[in-house]
């Protein structure tokens, strides 16, 4: 099955028990629901650096955790009503680190002839290796499906089927089949397909890595 | 204007790089604060691609949108997971319980090469290597018939005492015509009905391109239910298109997202796309092709003229 909150809880090295103990303790009552505040922060950090076109937004999440983890056991305070407001901060200048420290991606504007514009022996190398990309993540994809619940990947199998009017209707009656409003249901579907995603990457990275045995 | 409606409006300029600054930290403000704020954005960024899949982003957003995900590896790894999604629902759709009864087979008309690895299970390749064989075979006798009888649109401009529509009518392939599709480098087109009688017609660049004055006729054979449209692509430059069908006066039948080129045993580069033959009347036609791949390249988008008779 995909994996449960507690599992997921990937934790640095550098984040000691007590630091990790003061982060859990401002994420919620429990460990059980600070772990599900914690992937909630986590995939909102992810998608801060996501968007704003961070090559690694994974590493610089969990490096935004430690760091306020750390700050919290050395007696930080948070003085936001949600202390996801709190890492937001941190989010910012980790980001800004990491622009003024290294290389950044300019989008190439759009009257910019570039490289990418011309068919290149290169190109086609890449269109090769795209395609092996592309065969190994359905792959990963079909494996990362059987892993959902039977009705979770109903859902989001179905959610996708038919396009233009079809496809509206068809949302309708799955919005209807799961007691959900038309957002709620597309809100669910992008969490499903959040998690898909993790898993779809976890497995291209096991791919990836050379045979050790 | 509802709240909702423009908060919407706004994580997508969010997307797809369009807000100020002060305006982006706002949303950022609102989804680190608000309960489900990452899901509506993640739902948001499904939308946006799903659109621009399907060819109903506009010129203007596909290219930002295109820009963002060269811009973003983590966007541009969700866009290619979104990707999947689509064509493992699209390949799983004819095996699964329906939640529309009507028949849609034809809609979105979207297929990804390579098929998954699963295909490549040793019986299912042998069965096809033997099918491309002989669909190799029969497309070079095709080819070389074509040649001798001196009928390929592609040369017509260097022949002009051959009047065009004199071959423009023959552009259907003999061994598929109203054969039910067995094409091994396309397998998830079963997503039609096994028993739908089947039209293939190749529409070649250079004889089907606008600007000629007759335009080729495609012959559609009674009872057929399917047309499949293999069209020649202008060039290798492009590995992904859009394609929009319009009657000549402009009124849109059909539109498919993520087309894929393919380079066909003749060694033409092609996509290919299905019509509803009971969509398409006596009349003429244009489908326009437009680069989507985020690897866009010039000269690598056109227009393919036709004209339809149903016997």
């Amino acid at each position: 099955m995909v994996e449960g909150p507690i599992n997921r809880l990937k934790i640095d090295n550098s984040l000691t028990l007590a630091s990790f103990d003061s982060l859990l303790a401002i994420l919620g009552p429990d460990r059980e629901s600070a772990a599900m505040a914690y992937i909630d922060l986590r995939l909102a950090l992810f998608t801060y650096f996501a968007a704003r076109g961070a090559a690694c937004p994974d590493e610089m999440a969990d490096e935004t955790i430690n760091r306020g983890a750390r700050r919290l056991s050395e007696g930080a305070q948070v003085t936001t009503e949600n202390p996801s407001s709190y890492f937001y901060g941190i989010a910012y200048y980790v980001l800004r680190e990491s622009l003024n420290s290294s290389n950044v991606l300019i989008p190439l504007s759009d009257d910019d002839p570039g490289p990418s514009t011309q068919t290149t022996p290169y190109d086609l190398i890449i269109n090769d290796d795209e395609r092996i990309e592309s065969e190994v993540r359905y792959e990963c994809l079909e494996k990362c499906l059987n892993q959902l619940d039977p009705e979770e990947r109903e859902l989001i199998v179905s959610y996708y089927r038919f396009a233009g009017a079809e496809k509206i209707e068809n949302r309708k009656k799955l919005a209807a089949r799961y007691d959900l409003s038309s957002n709620a249901l597309r809100q669910k579907v992008a969490r499903l397909r959040g998690r898909l995603a993790e898993c779809v990457n976890d497995c291209r990275r096991s791919r990836a890595k050379p045979d050790l045995k | 204007m509802s709240d909702e409606t423009s908060r919407t409006s706004a994580i997508r300029n969010y997307l797809l790089g369009d807000l100020p600054e002060s305006e982006s930290e706002e949303i950022e403000r609102w989804y680190f604060g608000a309960g489900r704020g990452v899901d509506e954005v993640w739902a948001v960024f499904g939308e946006i691609a799903e659109e621009y899949l399907s060819g109903d982003l506009s010129e203007s957003e596909s290219r930002r949108f295109e820009q963002k995900l060269r811009s973003s590896p983590a966007l541009r790894e969700m866009f290619e997971n979104e990707k999947a999604l689509h064509d493992y629902a699209a390949r799983n759709t004819s095996g699964a319980p329906r939640e529309v009864k009507t028949d849609n087979s034809t809609a979105g008309g979207r297929w990804k090469w390579p098929p998954p690895a699963a295909f490549f299970k040793p019986t299912r390749l042998m069965a096809a290597v033997i099918i491309a064989m002989i669909s190799l075979g029969a497309l070079v006798t095709w080819f070389g018939l074509r040649t001798r009888e001196g009928v390929n649109p592609a040369t017509l401009a260097q022949l002009p005492n051959v009047p065009p529509q004199n071959t423009a009518k023959d552009q259907k392939s003999p061994e598929s015509a109203t054969q039910p599709s067995v094409d091994p480098q396309r397998p998830h087109q079963s997503r039609h009905n096994a028993n739908d009688k089947l039209a293939t017609f190749l529409l070649l660049a250079a004889g089907t391109r606008g600007g000629q004055s007759d335009p080729p006729t495609l012959e559609i054979p009674a009872r057929t239910d399917i047309v499949q449209l293999e069209l020649e692509l202008p060039n290798d430059n492009c590995a992904e298109f859009s394609a929009v069908l319009r009657t000549e006066s402009n009124e849109e039948l059909q539109r498919w997202g993520n087309l894929r080129a393919r380079r066909d045993p003749s060694t033409l580069s092609m996509a290919s796309l299905r019509v509803r033959a009971d969509s398409l009347k006596n009349t003429g036609y244009v489908i326009r092709l437009d680069c989507v791949s985020p690897h866009k390249n010039l000269g690598a988008s056109g227009e393919y003229r036709f004209k339809t008779e149903k016997k």
